[in-house]
């Protein structure tokens, strides 16, 4: 029998949560978060039979709601040099680090000692894991949307870069952008052990 | 200016990079090269001189030898945000109402 067969819909309705989580965590805005659970849900239902139970069903369920969180910045972006002038328009916050002669002004390891350790061994420590999500709140939105889709989905440059509404060629620097940032936040808390 | 930048770095570093950074910038050694280097070989492969250029650099510089697990260890941490199981007493839960309308509406789909 094909676990498919066995998948109702109470079954995927308990990752309703996660996945609103999931929506949440990428659109910040309740109601669309909602639509999207729905329209994932929804089509999780219509292609059940695709379901193989290679992987669990909460990592099915996930996948298809990447792709519906992609469609929906694909569908709400406007042009990507509108979003460039807007991500650009701001000093950069790697020029502050080094002087004229490509050296550092600031100490960049002061505070950060347990990023070059092990995080997994961290994970119980939700008040580090709330400190990243703030600091990640804190990227203006094309480049929390382009870093989360690169280093948490996963997605490579130019997929995330579209998905992002931002051009292939600005992505790279962005994504240093986005990354000091979150080193310069996660400085400022001094992630020690 | 950021009112909460760290401290400046070791007064040895700053002593030999006053001295060697012409030799540095000319071979394209710099921190700053190294840190960009370091955030890039977190999207793509870097092309071989890119790659020596920034093992050699990390080699010599004790203050960015920690930057690539310092970028590894943010995307785990990044990740890991992510994964963070909630308990539904927050807004971070969808509504019983809400629950119950998807429900329905799954109810009325018909599978393919």
């Amino acid at each position: 029998m094909k676990p498919a067969n066995s998948i109702s819909i109470d079954s995927l309705m308990q990752h309703a949560d996660s996945l609103y989580r999931f929506a949440l965590s990428r659109v910040k805005d309740h109601h669309t978060a909602e639509d999207l659970v729905q329209d994932c849900l929804s089509a999780a239902w219509q292609r059940i039979d695709r379901f193989d139970g290679r992987s669990s069903l909460g990592t099915w369920l996930i996948g298809i709601m990447k792709f519906k969180v992609i469609d929906h910045y694909r569908r709400s972006k406007r042009t990507p040099s509108d979003q460039n002038v807007e991500a650009a328009d701001d000093t950069n916050p790697v020029d502050w680090l080094f002087d004229a002669h490509g050296s550092w002004k600031v100490d960049p390891n002061h505070g950060l000692e347990l990023l070059a350790r092990s995080p997994g061994d961290m994970a119980a420590d939700h008040e580090i894991l709330d400190w990243v999500r703030a600091c990640l709140a804190k990227l203006p939105e094309r480049l929390e949307m382009l870093f989360t889709l690169r280093e948490v989905d996963g997605l490579d440059v130019p997929a995330a870069a579209s998905a992002a509404g931002v051009t292939k060629g600005s992505a790279a620097v962005l994504l240093t952008r986005a990354r000091q940032r979150m080193r310069s936040c996660l400085q400022n808390h001094g992630i020690h052990p | 200016m950021n009112p909460d930048l760290p401290p400046p770095p070791p007064f040895a570093y700053r002593l030999v990079h006053a001295v060697m950074w012409p030799l540095l910038k000319l071979l394209g050694l710099t921190c700053k090269s190294a840190f960009e280097l370091c955030s890039e070989r977190m999207d793509r492969e870097l092309t071989t001189g890119e790659a020596l250029r920034l093992r050699v650099h990390l080699m010599m510089c004790g203050l960015c030898r920690n930057l690539p697990a310092q970028f590894s260890g943010m995307r785990e941490f990044v990740r890991l945000s992510h994964d963070k199981d909630h308990d539904c007493h927050s807004d971070e839960c969808l509504s019983p109402e809400v629950k119950a309308r998807i429900a329905a509406d799954l109810e009325t789909d018909t599978p393919s």
